[in-house]
């Protein structure tokens, strides 16, 4: 299998264990987790980079869900 | 209507709506600015944003999101070469030769003049032919309406770039998706599975934001890595550049009236327009030769054709209910979260609606031209922003949008099988709009002949003879016929030659 052919099984498995992940774990901490693995996937290497864009968005996407739209993220044990 | 007008004045000046506006202008600016993130896309992902706020804002926001994002493509096909949505190729024909050149701000300051005059006079054409338009699309019929779905399909493909036999093929697909749930008028229920949530058919938002931006995520993971090798020294001043757009008067009319008019059609969007305003600039100009090595007025013209489209194509979409192409099918779907369903009535029922939305659209090319001209140097490196960062913040939007439309968690699963979907056509070089507009004209088409189809039993004529009775029908029956036969000869030329007269396949919307 060609490198890219790996990349793309391994982002479809990661996008189902993501969305099982949202349902039984929680949005927010399911999210943070995929992040950083996909991140890692495509390349990139930089930890501070990797932490901080994941916690930038979702804050960001924690304010929104939160201050506009009122709706309930699904939750479990952490977030 | 010119009361309608002065109603809407003091809504749209309110700080609340300016500042909406400036909003969905920026923001469109910046997401259509990155490559990765087409006009569709970036649509698609903020129309969860509104879901609370009232329908004025929402479509208010969600318009400056379209005339920003379609403007923006320009600023990465001039910097770095890469088109940020499709509708900028034509950009980068001369965009880039200037970059290259030293002279990005020149070229920046052309795409943000052209796109300015052309986006504006869109809205002028808008703003006086969508009441003409909806007030004779009152008199049309169940039968009628039929038609013109059928026909408005059909020319999805015609018009469509690339093999218009897969273009069909993708609009029967997208038909065929539209099936799924109850039926509209005995409600029985198909291909659903024993899902709830698909009693009501694929819900389109969700459809939407799986079909465009999980296989684009899937497309960036395969994409070849690492950096562009390209870095963005100082862009300089954008006001020779403006200076420059602004004597040839002659190519900004051109462009901006073939971009209006290209918008109306159904299946051609900004890129096709980018594409013929700046083709027909080339033709006219004094200076051909420098086409292609750097000439201002081929990126002038190619900008304002492109957002002079964004007017245009609102006009099906609001008086018939009609998207043209896949920017506005997802625009479509935010009218429909809040209730709005458009079609010839919509301009009766809320005109108070309707009239704000248009004229915030002046203030939303006004946005992003004040924008350019100020924090667009300090904010250009977005263009830049890796696929390793792109690709899982994109995941993460999509999966929010697909669970806040109705807190179901099916919708997950829906938006994440669409997403697949939408990356094998794009595999195997079939475009997805019409996938999009198939899945919201589908169930339209249906509702409309089964009504005729009763209307007729009614009156005891068989449906056939009750399709000839009207003569609007046979208009649009041998338009649909004229449209298919084109098609056909189109499809022929194209396998002769091997490739069609413009390649622009790219599935970004």
């Amino acid at each position: 299998m060609t490198r890219s052919g790996l990349d793309l099984a391994v982002t479809l498995g990661l996008l189902v264990l993501y969305v099982l992940g949202i349902i039984h774990v929680g949005f927010f901490t399911a999210s943070f987790v995929f992040m950083i693995c996909q991140m890692a996937l495509m390349g990139q290497r930089r930890p501070v980079v990797m932490v901080s864009v994941s916690i930038g968005l979702l804050a960001v996407l924690y304010g929104v869900v939160e201050v506009f739209l009122n709706v309930a993220m699904p939750s479990g044990l952490l977030f | 209507m010119y009361s309608d007008i002065i109603a809407a004045l003091p809504i749209v000046f309110s700080p609340a709506m300016l500042l909406i506006v400036a909003a969905g202008a920026v923001l469109g600016t910046l997401l259509g600015a990155t490559p990765g993130v087409s006009a569709t896309l970036s649509i698609a992902l903020l129309v969860p944003v509104t879901f609370t706020m009232d329908p004025t804002m929402a479509l208010v926001f969600l318009g400056g999101v379209y005339c920003g994002a379609i403007y923006g493509a320009s600023i990465s096909a001039i910097l770095i070469n890469v088109p940020g949505t499709p509708s900028a190729v034509a950009t980068m024909l001369d965009g880039y030769p200037l970059t290259k050149q030293g002279k990005a701000g020149t070229a920046l300051g052309a795409a943000v003049t052209g796109s300015f005059i052309g986006g504006q006079v869109g809205v002028i054409v808008l703003l006086f032919g969508a009441p003409l338009v909806a007030a004779l699309a009152l008199r049309v019929g169940s039968q009628e309406f039929f038609w013109i779905v059928i026909f408005a399909m059909t020319s999805v493909g015609a018009l469509g770039a690339g093999s218009v036999l897969k273009g069909l093929i993708s609009a029967a697909l997208g038909l065929s998706l539209g099936v799924v749930g109850s039926h509209p008028v005995t409600g029985a229920l198909r291909f659903t599975g024993g899902s709830t949530a698909l009693y009501e058919g694929i819900p389109i938002v969700v459809a939407l934001v799986g079909l465009f931006s999980i296989s684009q995520v899937l497309q960036l993971v395969i994409e070849p890595r690492g950096d562009r090798g390209v870095k963005i020294t100082s862009v300089g001043s954008l006001w020779p550049g403006a200076a420059a757009a602004l004597r040839y008067k002659v190519t900004a009319a051109r462009s901006a009236i073939l971009g209006t008019f290209i918008g109306t059609l159904p299946g051609a969007g900004a890129d096709i327009a980018s594409f013929i305003g700046y083709n027909e600039a080339k033709r006219a100009s004094r200076e051909p030769q420098k086409f292609g090595k750097g000439s201002v007025e081929g990126v002038f013209a190619s900008e304002t054709a492109n957002n002079g489209v964004v007017g245009g194509s609102l006009i099906p979409m609001m008086t018939l209910g009609i998207p043209g192409n896949a920017v506005t099918a997802a625009l479509l779907g935010g009218l429909l979260i809040h209730g709005l369903i458009p079609g010839p009535r919509l301009f009766e029922a809320s005109s108070d609606i309707l009239y704000p939305f248009i004229l915030s659209l002046f203030l939303a090319n006004l946005a992003f031209l004040i924008f350019a001209f100020t924090g667009l140097r300090y904010l250009a490196r977005v263009v830049l922003t890796p696929n390793s960062i792109l690709a899982p913040a994109i995941v993460v939007l999509t999966m929010m949008g697909a669970f806040t439309f109705r807190g179901s968690t099916t919708d997950l699963w829906i938006a994440l099988a669409m997403g697949v979907f939408g990356f094998i056509l794009t595999l195997g070089r079939f475009p997805l709009p019409p996938v999009v507009l198939g899945i919201i004209l589908g169930p339209l088409a249906e509702k409309n002949i089964a009504r005729a189809a009763q209307i007729a039993s009614a009156r005891d004529v068989p449906l056939l003879s009750y399709f000839l009775s009207s003569p609007i029908s046979v208009v649009f029956i041998i338009l649909t016929i004229l449209s298919i036969v084109i098609t056909v000869r189109r499809e022929i030329a194209w396998r002769r030659s091997g490739t069609g007269g413009y390649d622009g396949f790219d599935n970004a919307g």
